[in-house]
């Protein structure tokens, strides 16, 4: 099937002729656009893979990160159990990959570097803490639905 | 009585009744409030041998957390139908859709002192005026069976 070429396309406010590369034009424009394609995924309940709560939240490491660390980072957290052995904050997905804290109440410090938050992509950050202090579990719950900051 | 009086208290009021109805708008499943457990979510959760901090891993926090975390009580309410009322009078009119046929839902999970989970189930409430103790009250009172190796 023979490609239609188009006469004149619109590039930068200015009117430029096509003509017989009319096709082409498209097909490239098509193919540069191709490493455009969106990265998002429909929200899902549960946890998120290890790997993409490495990428959000580098800091933390199991049996390295102190209780002390995540307090500096993360504040206080919004949730604790057994006598303080597990923490919980809440966060949301940024555009870039990262973490944004949600509701802190020592005002809302933010895991990564300042990005569009993405509320489609609701977390809650579990943190559990051994009797050395030290981190010995993390999990970033996506909770899909939870109400925006 | 004036043509105004007659148009203001009457006629108006006549035509607005006329011309206002309200329709009962079926549709799937919608999420009102809270966030929606579903079922595979919970499928790695078993009582005797998942822990609270096991639950809060999988799950993450609970809406409700009472007696010091001996009970954790997830909660999300669905609708399944709207309620349109339009009305109209001259050139104007308005119209409001409410959420009907809403639906609460409660999973709620009951841990043992050292921490592991004794039971869980999930409840609902259809009922017109909703109440969380009227749900989870009873099952928070009802004792069942501990599963071996887990001390009440």
């Amino acid at each position: 099937m023979a490609l239609m070429p188009l006469p004149v396309s619109a590039w930068s406010g200015s009117i430029v002729a096509v003509g017989k590369f009319g096709a082409w034009f498209w097909i490239g424009g098509a193919l540069l656009l191709v490493g455009c394609a969106s990265r998002s995924y429909a929200p899902v309940f549960g946890p998120r893979p290890a790997a993409e709560t490495a990428q959000r939240l580098p800091f933390l490491r199991d049996g390295i990160t102190t209780r002390a660390e995540c307090a500096a980072r993360l504040g206080l957290a919004q949730a604790e159990f057994e006598e303080g052995r597990i923490w919980v904050y809440a966060f949301t997905a940024t555009a870039n990959g990262g973490a944004r804290q949600r509701g802190s109440v020592d005002g809302a410090l933010i895991g990564q570097p300042s990005d569009f938050t993405d509320t489609a992509h609701p977390y809650d950050l579990v943190l559990t803490f051994g009797a050395d202090g030290r981190l010995t579990r993390h999990t970033l719950v996506e909770k899909p639905g939870r109400d925006a900051p | 009585m004036t043509g105004n009086t007659l148009a203001g208290r009457i006629l108006l009021p006549l035509l607005v009744l006329l011309t206002s109805g309200c329709l009962i708008v079926p549709h799937r499943a919608v999420r009102l409030h809270g966030v929606i457990v579903p079922q595979t979510a919970t499928t790695t959760i078993q009582p005797g041998a998942s822990t609270r901090e096991d639950v809060l891993h999988c799950l993450g926090r609970p809406e409700r957390v009472e007696e010091n975390g001996r009970y954790f009580i997830y909660q999300w309410t669905m609708s399944y139908a709207t309620l349109v009322v339009a009305a109209s009078a001259g050139y104007s009119g308005s119209m409001v859709a409410v959420p009907v046929s809403t639906e609460t839902h409660f999973l709620c999970l009951e841990f043992a002192p050292d921490g592991r989970l004794l039971r869980s189930e999930r409840l609902h409430d259809a009922s017109l005026f909703k109440s969380l103790h009227k749900t989870v009250d009873p099952w928070m009172n009802k004792s069942t069976p501990h599963p071996p190796g887990v001390s009440p």
